[in-house]
């Protein structure tokens, strides 16, 4: 690096090369202070604590305290978890008592429809019938008249078999009283043999008669099923129409092949109709169905339904609830279950601030509740709302039990499971 | 070459001034038309492709539209990686580019493959907005006087405000958050279905075939001509009740007969709370990538005040986040550290000069070159930030302008007033011509090797390194083609220079104390190699390393994540005292919690998941004494009520560009890849125990949330066949009744609303309640959906991620209280030592750390080169080896300072300090340069070794400290800042500071020593050296 020959004196040359006005020297001595100040004061300035934590907590509040080193909930064992008493989790988890409650939720709601009612009227209670439909209206006609003329013929036979027994013991007797002449010779022999034939060709036709009124019976009976069988596939079945009573509608309703097994005799029911929605009207089933439809594949139930106001009518569809009988069930909320993989658990106290996931099954559920079919019992403590917050430490207590492997915990029975270490 | 011009520029100085002011005028105007931000946008080049396929589980969707647009997205040019998250009726592909693709090719080349992809019917995918999340500049919320429910509230924000909002120039995208997407619900009951014998298909024919208009040419009538319409839409209401289903001997049967005809909300994917609203409707304002943020924020406010004006009484647009205010939290932090550095930078120039006149020469230049620096910024595409403006020490940049002052004023000094003034000036500036050309060329070339980083460093940093190389190239410009024509007039009549007191008191001190250091010069340099190998060997290994300092964005993001199935609004009810724990803290401003996912479906995620934005006070109002603090405090109280969630504290703009570039927004994450889950799983597993281990890790658990519950409907095709039901009426079904998919679409003016017929929701509330509904056979008759399917509650995939092709399953930790690299080692080592990782898995470790690793390898390869080249210079400045090598010296002279100044304020190696080392090693160079070229020249002119030594350390001394003091002053204010985004300077200007300040003291004291040892020559002390003491 060259520098011009001609600059070779130091710098230390000039300070005294050309003396500096004092005046100059002043203010420059004057500006170099005042420099030297400012800059001592500005990197004071810069330096001093600034920034967060300066605002006085009094005017400003503080921060909370840091969170008690409360001991954390922890997984002790597959399906185990103890919550200490101490955590703040304990506010979220609503912990509930199980009792024994009386429920009345039906096993089945399926459709149906008033296919008959009785009404009001001072005739017989069986001519005051009125139906759904023409078709059925007719059946019932026919199902009178057959079971009139079954009636008649049943009448008809008895009259035939006592007129036959009426003359054949007529004639019988009379063979009898001729039958001793003719040996004593007081009536000529062919009065005798005549009487004889005529007991025969009477009894002969007695039996023609009686048959053909048996016949008649047999035929009267069959047309009767015939039209009872109709009846029945309309959805009015016959005996039913028979034993109703008044004040009251017979109602059809399908019930899916699925649930047949749910469905008995004389169970409660509770039906709401469209036109009618703020009425709920009670009645038990009367009968269930002989054949499942085979379109539908649903097996036809009757109910009777009270009507004391007369207010339904023939046609009317409404919603049945069958089997609202009460009884006792345990019901959880829907918050208690948890689901893992193929299970459902509920959280139970086991003593000494730990829980146990026992696997329940569960049924319907309404409300937000669902009856626990199967796993608890009356007394249980179970945790209700906030239950999700463990599935994590539930799931995690497993996969540490199964070693590491995928998370599942033991599926089947509850019984199976709770034999479970 | 340059002598001439200075001449030319002397002579023409008028010329040359207006020139100069030309030049700051473009600057000033470059200034008002350009970006401004806090920090440059390190999100990756990216194109989503969104599908939602409503109703179908992971397992499903990954199979029909993932996996097939992975696979079509396979041969697309300048792709860096293809990432998939697909969870319940939602698949997100992320594509990533290769730095420096362009945008709209990149979504052209994305368009041309999914026009040619196959999907499922009724599914179309589509590219997600040209934003990322470093465009989520405004957040807003719709505030109501309470006679607004949320379904209003969210109809308002669907059809008026997002559409206006959209409108405005660099507006992306406006993505709405929360409340109820308005729908005419026709709600079945299966009864009265039944009851007019009627079934769910001929219920959704009888809208569709009730809601069309028509057109039919024209009726002429005379000379006019009436356009024919027919208005047959569906307007209200009322005409849905009205529409005919089907007759029953004659009588018509109405939807009305059959359904409730009501306005529902759709059941929401997700639920925004604020403060203590459990429920609200928020509005998220997208930029597009590389709009001008402050422009578009702008318009946006103008647009906010107009909607204000129009909407209905009682509701307003209230926004909550507003990136302006980080903006200019980092404007300030930057104005007050160029402020008070330029403030220092003047002080100390007139403490040495004592004139304010040569002073403010100096001073100009920083002017100056900002300006000429924001010219080539705008030409190349540079915003104004932190990062770039805020980088620039002050210093550094008057440095030549120093050395050229300080020779004027010494040849006007010397000249005394003899000759023309403008030719003394003329002749100073062409002897330090080269010096000072030479001496910024060289700080040049220690910022080039920065322009070659990449990814998210290069994003950061580049334009940092190209910022201050213009601003380099303005101030050499200014000092030798300005100044000397600018001093001709401020000084016409000459100038007397006079040298500071305290400077001349010092001197005799300095020489003594320097004969003392020569004399022992072996002890000296033993000393000085003795602290650099204890340095480098003892504090080095202590610094820990890290990728980035923490860049403050001025909020905190929580994410929260409860047991996989938890439903959607018990989480929002969690989430509401989550913000009220929050709000405990005196620091806190707002908490806005997003629970769920957005409808847009640009974020794919779970009902059991919550994210928060906790707004903070400015700094100065704080209680907590960091935010470190804060978090810590929030985080223990938040994990102290809910021990059994999962909770991860980050920010929002870095957690999801961090996630989006690296696959994880963790600071550490490990990836196990391949194609069964199965196996992935139980290797997770391990590795969270393993990690949690680990001292420093916090908030470690698999990324990819477990599986949660399916409830999943199995049609028996035997069973089917018996009732004569068909697997699509068991679809339709579940798609429309069950699932509650649009069957048609309303016109009520401008705004559009769907139809759907489901049943009533009420009644759904068991599998068994589910089996009991009515599916249709091909007769109308209607079976139960039992009697013809069978039921299975078991678990499934909540959420399935890929990368690469394959299944991925990723633990993640977050390292706090230790650095990065340290707590990595440490994990890969136990990782080593406890999982065994079958062939078929692929492992990788990713994540910040991933990023650290990159940058350390491209750092360890950039310092010997930018030495390398400094040496080069060196060589063609002194044309001698030993020379340069000694002013080589000054390099790990400077590298004690600054690595000792980390290590006392507890920062680590990272990539900011890591460009603050390649900066340093320019400047300090420096010294060194003025130090041993002046001693070269004093023996050139026949001076002894030790008289050109101390002569020439006594004379380089005020130039030295002049030039030094500026440097280390000028970056101070920002080594000590602790405003919103100063984190980033910080640890930069920390090293450049004391780095100088090493630098300053050892070269003054021990190159001259090294000088006096490698120097050939014989050494003696002329008597006339006495003298300058």
């Amino acid at each position: 690096m060259n520098s011009d020959p001609a600059a070779e004196d130091s710098v230390t040359d000039n300070v005294a090369t050309a003396p500096l006005p004092a005046a100059t020297r002043r203010w420059r001595l004057a500006w170099m202070i005042g420099s030297i100040l400012a800059t001592i004061a500005l990197i004071a300035m810069l330096l001093r604590p600034t920034g967060p934590g300066r605002a006085e907590a009094a005017a400003h509040g503080s921060s909370p305290a840091p969170a008690a080193q409360a001991a954390k909930p922890e997984a002790i064992a597959p399906g185990l978890l103890r919550i200490p008493s101490g955590s703040p989790l304990l506010k979220r988890l609503e912990i509930v008592t199980l009792r024994p409650e009386t429920t009345r939720q039906p096993t089945a709601v399926v459709s149906g429809v008033v296919v008959a009612r009785i009404k009001d009227g001072p005739q017989p209670l069986e001519d005051r019938w009125q139906f759904g439909s023409s078709a059925i209206s007719n059946l019932y006609s026919d199902f009178q008249r057959g079971r009139n003329e079954v009636n008649f013929a049943s009448q008809q036979l008895a009259k035939t078999r006592e007129l036959v027994t009426a003359e054949t013991d007529f004639l019988s007797g009379t063979v009898e009283r001729l039958s001793g002449l003719a040996q004593t010779a007081n009536i000529p022999q062919k009065e005798f043999l005549a009487a004889k034939s005529a007991l025969l060709k009477a009894q002969l036709q007695g039996e023609k008669d009686i048959y053909a009124a048996e016949a008649d019976l047999r035929t009267a009976r069959k047309n009767l099923a015939a039209v009872e069988r109709s009846l029945a596939q309309a959805g009015a079945e016959p005996e039913m129409l028979s034993s109703a009573e008044d004040k009251m509608a017979i109602i059809s309703a399908d019930v899916p092949e699925l649930k047949i097994g749910l469905i008995r005799t004389d169970q409660r029911c509770e039906m709401r109709f469209y036109g009618l929605p703020d009425r709920i009207y009670l009645g038990h089933v009367e009968q269930i169905g002989s054949t499942v439809t085979p379109e539908r594949r649903t097996l036809r139930v009757f109910l009777h339904i009270e009507d004391a106001a007369s207010e339904l009518r023939p046609g009317m569809f409404g919603e049945v609830s069958i089997g609202t009988d009460e009884r006792e069930a345990i019901q959880v909320l829907e918050t208690s279950v948890l689901h893992l993989d193929l299970q459902d658990f509920v959280m139970v106290a086991a003593g000494d601030d730990t829980w146990r996931a026992k696997p329940v099954r569960i049924g319907e559920g309404q409300n937000g509740r669902c009856d626990v079919l199967e796993g608890l019992k009356a007394g249980d403590h179970v945790i209700g709302r906030g239950a999700i917050l463990l599935k994590s430490l539930l799931t995690q207590s497993f996969l540490e039990a199964s070693g590491q492997g995928e998370a599942r915990p033991a599926a089947g029975s509850p019984a199976s499971v709770e034999s479970a270490p | 070459m340059i002598s001439g011009w200075i001449e030319l520029a002397v002579r023409n100085r008028t010329a040359v001034l207006l020139l100069a002011i030309l030049v700051s005028a473009a600057g000033v105007w470059s200034f008002t038309t350009m970006p401004i931000d806090a920090y440059p946008d390190i999100s990756a080049q990216q194109v989503l492709v969104i599908t939602q396929f409503p109703g179908r589980a992971p397992e499903e969707i990954e199979r029909q539209v993932t996996i097939p647009i992975e696979l079509a997205m396979g041969s697309v040019p300048s792709l860096d990686v293809i990432r998939s998250r697909t969870i319940f009726g939602l698949s997100v592909v992320s594509l990533v580019f290769e730095e420096g693709v362009d945008k709209y090719f990149a979504r052209q080349r994305v368009q041309e493959r999914l026009a040619a992809i196959t999907l499922p019917e009724g599914v179309t995918p589509e590219m997600g907005p040209m934003a990322t999340a470093y465009g989520e500049i405004y957040r807003y919320v719709l505030a109501s006087d309470r006679d607004h429910d949320v379904l209003e509230l969210r109809t308002i924000n669907d059809w008026e405000v997002i559409p206006r909002l959209q409108r405005t120039p660099g507006v992306a995208e406006v993505v709405n958050f929360g409340g109820l997407e308005k729908q005419f619900s026709l709600t079945l009951d299966p009864r009265r279905l039944e009851r007019f014998g009627l079934s769910v298909a001929e219920v959704v024919e009888a809208i569709g075939s009730n809601n069309a208009s028509a057109g039919g040419s024209v009726l002429k009538r005379g000379d006019m001509s009436f356009v024919i319409r027919g208005r047959g839409l569906l307007k209200a209401e009322r005409d849905i009740e009205d529409s005919v289903v089907n007759t029953i001997e004659g009588s018509p049967v109405y939807l009305r007969d059959v359904a409730t005809v009501e306005v529902i909300g759709r059941p929401p994917a997700g639920i925004l709370g604020k403060d203590d609203q459990p429920q609200a409707v928020e509005g998220i304002v997208l930029m597009r990538r590389g709009e001008n943020p402050s422009h578009t924020l702008a318009r946006v406010k103008q647009e906010v005040e107009a909607l204000n004006r129009e909407l209905p009484k009682g509701v307003s647009v209230a926004p909550f986040y507003d990136r302006q205010f980080l903006v200019d939290s980092t404007l300030h932090t930057v104005a007050h550290s160029v402020v008070t550095g330029v403030g220092l930078v003047l002080l100390v120039l007139l403490a040495f000069l004592g004139s304010p006149a040569m002073a403010l020469l100096v001073v100009l230049t920083i002017p100056f070159s900002l300006l000429f620096a924001l010219v080539l910024m705008k030409a190349t595409g540079i915003p104004i930030g932190l990062l770039s403006i805020g980088a620039i020490d002050f210093g550094i940049l008057v440095d030549g302008a120093v050395i050229m002052v300080d020779t004027i004023a010494h040849h006007l000094t010397r000249a005394g007033g003899r000759g023309k003034p403008a030719t003394t000036i003329l002749g100073a500036a062409r002897e330090v011509e080269r010096p000072v050309f030479f001496s910024t060329l060289m700080i040049v070339c220690a910022y080039l090797p920065l322009l070659t980083l990449t990814s998210i460093e290069g994003l950061l940093f580049r334009p940092m390194a190209l910022t201050v190389i213009y601003a380099l190239v303005g101030a050499v410009l200014f000092a030798l083609f300005v100044i000397p024509g600018l001093a001709t007039m401020l000084f016409p009549r000459g100038y007397t220079d006079w040298e500071n007191p305290l400077l001349t008191a010092v001197r005799p001190a300095y020489a003594a104390l320097l004969r003392g250091l020569l004399a022992a010069r072996w002890l000296v340099a033993a000393a000085a190699v003795a602290v650099i190998v204890w340095v480098a060997v003892v504090i080095v290994p202590r610094l820990g390393f890290d990728f980035l300092p923490y860049l403050d964005e001025g909020v905190i993001w929580v994410r929260a994540n409860f047991p996989e199935g938890t439903a959607l609004e018990s989480t929002a009810k969690y989430a509401d005292e989550m913000r009220s724990l929050i709000h405990e803290f005196p620091d806190v401003t707002f908490v806005v919690s997003q629970a769920g996912r957005n409808d847009s479906g640009t974020d794919p995620f779970v009902p059991s998941r919550v994210e928060m934005m906790v707004g903070l006070k400015p700094m100065e109002d704080w209680v907590s004494s960091s935010k470190q603090e804060l978090v810590a405090g929030i985080g223990s109280r938040l994990r102290g009520e809910f021990p059994t969630t999962r909770f991860n504290f980050t920010q929002p703009i870095i957690d999801s560009v961090t996630e989006d570039t690296n696959g994880t927004s963790a600071n550490l994450a490990v990836e196990f890849s391949g194609d069964d889950l199965d196996a992935l799983l139980p290797l997770a597993r391990e590795t969270v125990d393993v990690l949690r281990g680990i001292r420093g890790a916090v908030d470690v658990n698999i990324e990819q949330e477990g599986p949660q519950p399916q409830f999943t409907i199995i049609p028996d095709r035997v069973r089917c066949a018996r009732y004569d039901v068909h697997i699509d009426d068991v679809n339709e079904l579940i798609n429309t009744a069950l699932g509650g998919e649009t069957i048609g679409t309303l016109y009520d003016e401008e705004r559009r609303f769907g139809i759907v017929a489901r049943f009533d929701r009420t009644r759904l509330s068991s599998p068994e309640a589910v089996g009991a509904l009515p599916v249709f056979s091909q007769h109308g008759t209607p079976v139960p959906l039992s009697q013809v399917a069978d039921f299975r509650l078991a678990d499934g995939q909540t959420m399935i991620a890929r990368d690469s092709g394959r299944r991925r399953v990723t633990v993640r930790s977050d390292i706090v209280g230790r650095d990065q690299g340290g707590f990595v080692a440490e994990a890969q080592a136990a990782f080593a030592g406890a999982v065994t990782v079958p062939e078929e898995v692929t492992v990788r470790w990713i994540g910040m750390f991933e990023n650290l690793q990159r940058a350390s390898r491209h750092f360890a390869a950039i310092m010997p080169v930018t030495v390398l080249v400094i040496y080069c210079l060196l060589y063609a400045t002194f044309g001698r080896h030993r020379e340069a090598l000694l002013v080589l010296l000054s390099v790990p002279l400077a590298f004690v300072g600054g690595a000792l100044a980390l290590y006392v304020r507890g920062m680590t190696l990272n990539v900011s300090s890591g460009v603050g080392f390649a900066a340093l090693f320019g400047v300090s160079i420096m010294n060194g340069v003025l130090l041993v070229e002046w001693i070269s020249e004093l023996r050139q002119r026949g001076l002894g070794r030790d008289e050109a030594i101390l002569r020439g350390s006594l004379e380089r001394m005020r130039p030295i400290l002049m030039a030094s003091l500026v440097a280390i002053l000028g970056l101070l204010p920002a080594s000590v800042a602790h405003g919103l985004g100063s984190d980033v300077q910080r640890p930069l200007a920390t090293v450049i500071v004391w780095g100088l300040v090493s630098s300053v003291v050892l070269t003054l004291f021990v190159v001259p020593v090294l000088c006096r040892i490698f120097l050939p020559g014989r050494g003696e002390v002329r008597p006339d050296v006495e003298r300058l003491s």
